[in-house]
């Protein structure tokens, strides 16, 4: 998986690409650190190009939203295809604020 | 009215066994997924661990060292305090008193050093197997709830279509009964 972060005043977006599994773990522990770091409220994590997610990927996203509970608003959006029906299965809709996308 | 099914002696209908079913299958994956949450998180906190420890041994050999440095010292005083026999006793007796605190001090160092391997190795072993665990990819358990739904549709759908079937198979027979008298 690659990642990419920007930012505004208000939100930093992480965006993920390509496939979010066991093996992506230091990366992953490179974006709790980025997101830990920014002042932002609100953190979007774009699955629009995630195309693949194992269990242990979605344990970090899970992990990602307790880590930061208490001081920031965690989202996730644009998850579709494999992905989208992971985390519609998981019901991820009533741990995240999720926005999920039509295809 | 007696139920579709009977479960552990209770009559209960084909809706009410299946969205029992289909819920106890929700909360097997929300298992599912809080154990995912907890070996990734087990797995970064054991990184952290490993990465103090690190930090840990580097101090300890930088004690060594000051240990090392006092030791010699201590030693060098006390030749310039035997060469010497008007040097006064009490000195000899503290350059005496400091190697001896710095062996003391190095074969502490020399224990915390052991210990700090024994702690690695079992923090290195540790994550091994929580990797093991971790790297096995369990998200058929969760596409296995868009299967079950399938199969509970279908069900629920042929179970609809057969109730209708003798419904009118029913009001049929009642029609020709009623010619029949």
């Amino acid at each position: 998986m690659i990642y990419k972060h920007k930012s505004d005043e208000t939100t930093l977006t992480i965006i993920l690409k390509g496939s979010l599994t066991f093996a992506d773990y230091g990366i992953f522990g490179q974006i709790l650190d980025t997101i830990a770091k920014n002042k932002e409220k609100q953190c979007t994590i774009d699955l629009e190009d995630l195309e693949h997610i194992d269990s242990a990927g979605l344990g970090m996203l899970i992990l990602c939203k307790e880590r930061f509970n208490s001081n920031k608003r965690i989202l996730l959006k644009n998850a579709k295809g494999h992905v989208g029906k992971m985390l519609e299965l998981g019901k991820f809709n009533e741990i995240f604020d999720i926005h999920f996308t039509n295809n | 009215m007696a139920g579709d099914v009977n479960i552990n002696g209770e009559e209960i209908s084909y809706v009410e066994a299946l969205g029992t079913l289909q819920n106890k299958f929700l909360n097997s994956i929300n298992c599912f997924l809080e154990i995912f949450k907890q070996s990734m998180g087990m797995l970064y906190n054991l990184d952290n661990a490993l990465e103090s420890l690190n930090k840990l041994k580097k101090n300890i050999v930088e004690i060594e060292q000051i240990n090392h440095k006092t030791k010699y010292l201590a030693l060098n005083a006390a030749i310039e305090a035997a060469r010497d026999e008007n040097t006064n006793k009490s000195f000899q007796a503290i350059a005496s008193e400091i190697r001896e605190l710095s062996n003391n001090s190095n074969n502490i160092t020399i224990i915390i050093h052991q210990q700090l391997s024994a702690i690695n190795d079992t923090l290195n072993k540790t994550q091994a197997i929580l990797k093991n665990i971790a790297q096995v990819d369990n998200s058929e358990h969760i596409l296995a709830k868009e299967y079950l739904d399938q199969i509970v549709q279908g069900i629920l759908q042929n179970h609809q279509q057969s109730k209708a079937g003798t419904f009118i198979k029913n009001t049929l027979n009642l029609e020709k009964t009623s010619y029949d008298l």
